[in-house]
């Protein structure tokens, strides 16, 4: 059996748990450079702001609702999905991190006690320990545990844990479930089956597989058979010990930290152009940077960055690399090698976008553009500007809550 | 130095001749074998097979990362057993028990810093000066961070 967890609302319940006060009022959170609403408490949706609404069009209406509004808090929200992660961690062995706010669990053995008892215990448990609401959808398959979890966030009186184990509930939920919200269909294919007079999942497991496998390739016809609980879908393991670094000594020793902190951008635009040849996105981000090894006393530093979502970005990785490095710097020590190491990488396309699809769809257009250029007149003709000039590209963060979890200057303060 | 490959482990000639084997690691393609640095020079430290890792507090205070909450006290509410800046290791995964400290949010106040007495069913401030204390009822909404676990106060002022 399979089962899919993720945070209600999850940004949002986020900075709940470190502000109480914004319980039961209407709050957001905005994408990158504060751009549209990417996560809404129930208070919010009541009053119709929709996901994607643009900031700037309802600024008026936020204040005059008293809607409470944050920037993403990436580093917020990603200490707290680890914190989930380890939690769940505990329930099984086999785990995948579909995105920030949604893990897929694998039960292999069934427990002793039932798995809707051992769902509300986890549930319980995630929420005791991080203040984070979760809803959790259990069936034999990946595509009807995420139905199942759709089902158990719609319905309150379910207690958020929902299991599809019978063929009844299996053939009921796809009735119930509208085309468009079948996980993996997308807008166009939706619109296909509805022209065909599809409106529900069910309809869609009733055509035949040698039509879907026609019409929407092999890709539909997997999403059939998940949908009738055979499973098809696996569990994307990520790959561990897998890494890229460039890594460079100096021709002599340098204390100069714009001098550094160029070379370090240069590094990892360097590791972020390897990841986009071969496909690959990465989650984390370590800098190092050592003095001549030949002193009397060595100093060797090293910091490692998780990031909140995969990327492959020249700007994301360059950004993340600079903040290691301004972490690390200690100045009056003369450096003579650095590198940036990038690993928990997996597959490009392996990864769900759409939380993010303002920033990672936009930086992929981008890079693209970057990548042909440079390839058509030389390398490295188009630059970051913080390569060539330490121009630091700065997000518009004008919501942000503190870092919580993350810093020191920005740690929950008790009277 | 001289090396050469057997079919599964490295012959590593030492500086004084006695021979050391050592696994041939695969990573894809590549095939290497771990050396650590400066063995082939002098005379190994006779530490060497003892080092451990330095003491660590986070292995004592930060063992459950994912129910550890790190807050820092303001005001003299719990004085004179916190102070000011006082740094609170907090611990979601505890129950609660009577005499505990709290970090908690009644009716979706801010968190404060409260004890617990279990019998009176009621969260109290121990500086007297702050002599307001709260009876909890069924009614109210206690959100609870978590418990005081353990306190890191600095003697010597930080800049």
């Amino acid at each position: 059996m399979y089962a899919l967890v993720d945070g209600n609302n999850f940004y949002v319940s986020c900075e709940r748990v470190f502000n109480p006060t914004l319980r039961n009022r209407p709050v957001v959170v905005l994408s990158n450079n504060d751009g549209c609403v990417i996560s809404r408490s129930d208070e919010a949706k009541k009053l119709g702001i929709s996901m994607g609404a643009p900031a700037f069009e309802y600024e008026n209406k936020f204040k005059e609702w008293d809607v409470k509004v944050f920037s993403s808090n990436y580093s917020l929200y990603g200490d707290m999905s680890n914190r989930i992660y380890r939690i769940l961690q505990n329930y099984t062995p086999d785990i995948e991190v579909y995105s920030i706010d949604e893990c897929f669990l694998k039960f292999n053995h069934l427990p002793h006690i039932s798995l809707d008892d051992y769902a509300r215990k986890m549930r319980s448990e995630v929420l005791k320990k991080t203040l984070i609401p979760t809803c959790v959808g259990i069936a034999p398959t990946k595509a009807l545990a995420k139905v199942a979890n759709r089902i158990a966030k719609k319905f309150p009186q379910l207690g958020a844990v929902f299991l599809i184990d019978t063929e009844e509930k299996r053939i009921k939920a796809l009735k119930w479930l509208e085309i468009e919200d079948v996980w993996g269909i997308g807008r166009r294919m939706s619109k296909r089956l509805k022209d065909k007079g599809i409106r529900k999942a069910i309809q869609f497991t009733e055509l035949s597989d040698e039509y879907v496998r026609r019409e929407f390739s092999v890709t539909g016809l997997r999403l059939k058979k998940e949908l009738e609980g055979i499973s098809v879908l696996k569990l994307e393991e990520i790959q561990a010990k897998k890494q890229i670094a460039t890594t460079r000594s100096f021709d002599k020793t340098y204390a100069d930290k714009d001098y550094l902190k160029e070379r370090i951008t240069t590094f990892a635009v360097n590791c972020a152009q390897k990841l986009r040849k071969q496909q690959s996105t990465c989650q984390s981000i370590s800098v190092f940077i050592h003095s001549n090894r030949f002193d009397v006393k060595q100093e060797r530093h090293f910091r490692s960055i998780t990031i909140p979502y995969p990327t492959n970005s020249d700007i994301e990785i360059a950004r993340f690399a600079q903040k290691a490095f301004s972490l690390i710097f200690k100045p009056g020590v003369y450096y003579k090698k650095a590198g940036v190491i990038v690993s928990g990488i997996a597959p490009e396309n392996e990864r769900q976008y759409s939380l993010f699809e303002e920033e990672s769809v936009k930086h992929r257009d981008i890079m693209h553009v970057m990548d042909r250029l440079n390839s058509k007149y030389g390398t490295s003709k188009l630059k970051l500007a913080s390569q060539a000039l330490d121009k630091t590209w700065k997000m518009r963060q004008e919501h942000l809550s503190p870092n919580y979890t993350t810093k020191w200057k920005d740690i929950l303060e008790v009277r | 130095m001289e090396r050469y490959f057997r079919s599964e482990m490295m012959k590593f000639i030492k500086f004084d001749e006695t021979l050391e084997f050592l696994p041939i690691k695969t990573e894809g393609n590549k095939k290497y074998v771990v050396v650590r640095e400066g063995v082939n020079a002098g005379f190994p430290s006779p530490a060497e097979d003892f080092l451990n890792d330095r003491i660590s507090l986070d292995e004592c205070y930060l063992s459950k990362p994912e129910a550890t909450f790190i807050n820092r006290v303001k005001g003299q509410s719990m004085y004179p057993e916190y102070h000011e800046n006082d740094l609170l290791i907090v611990r979601s995964d505890y129950e609660v028990q009577h005499g505990d400290d709290v970090v908690v949010s009644i009716n979706r106040s801010a968190y404060t810093l409260k004890r617990y007495d279990k019998i009176q069913s009621k969260l109290y401030a121990i500086n007297p000066n702050y002599a307001h204390s709260v009876n909890i009822t069924e009614e109210d909404e206690v959100i609870l961070l978590g418990v005081v676990d353990a306190l890191v106060r600095n003697r010597k002022r930080k800049k």
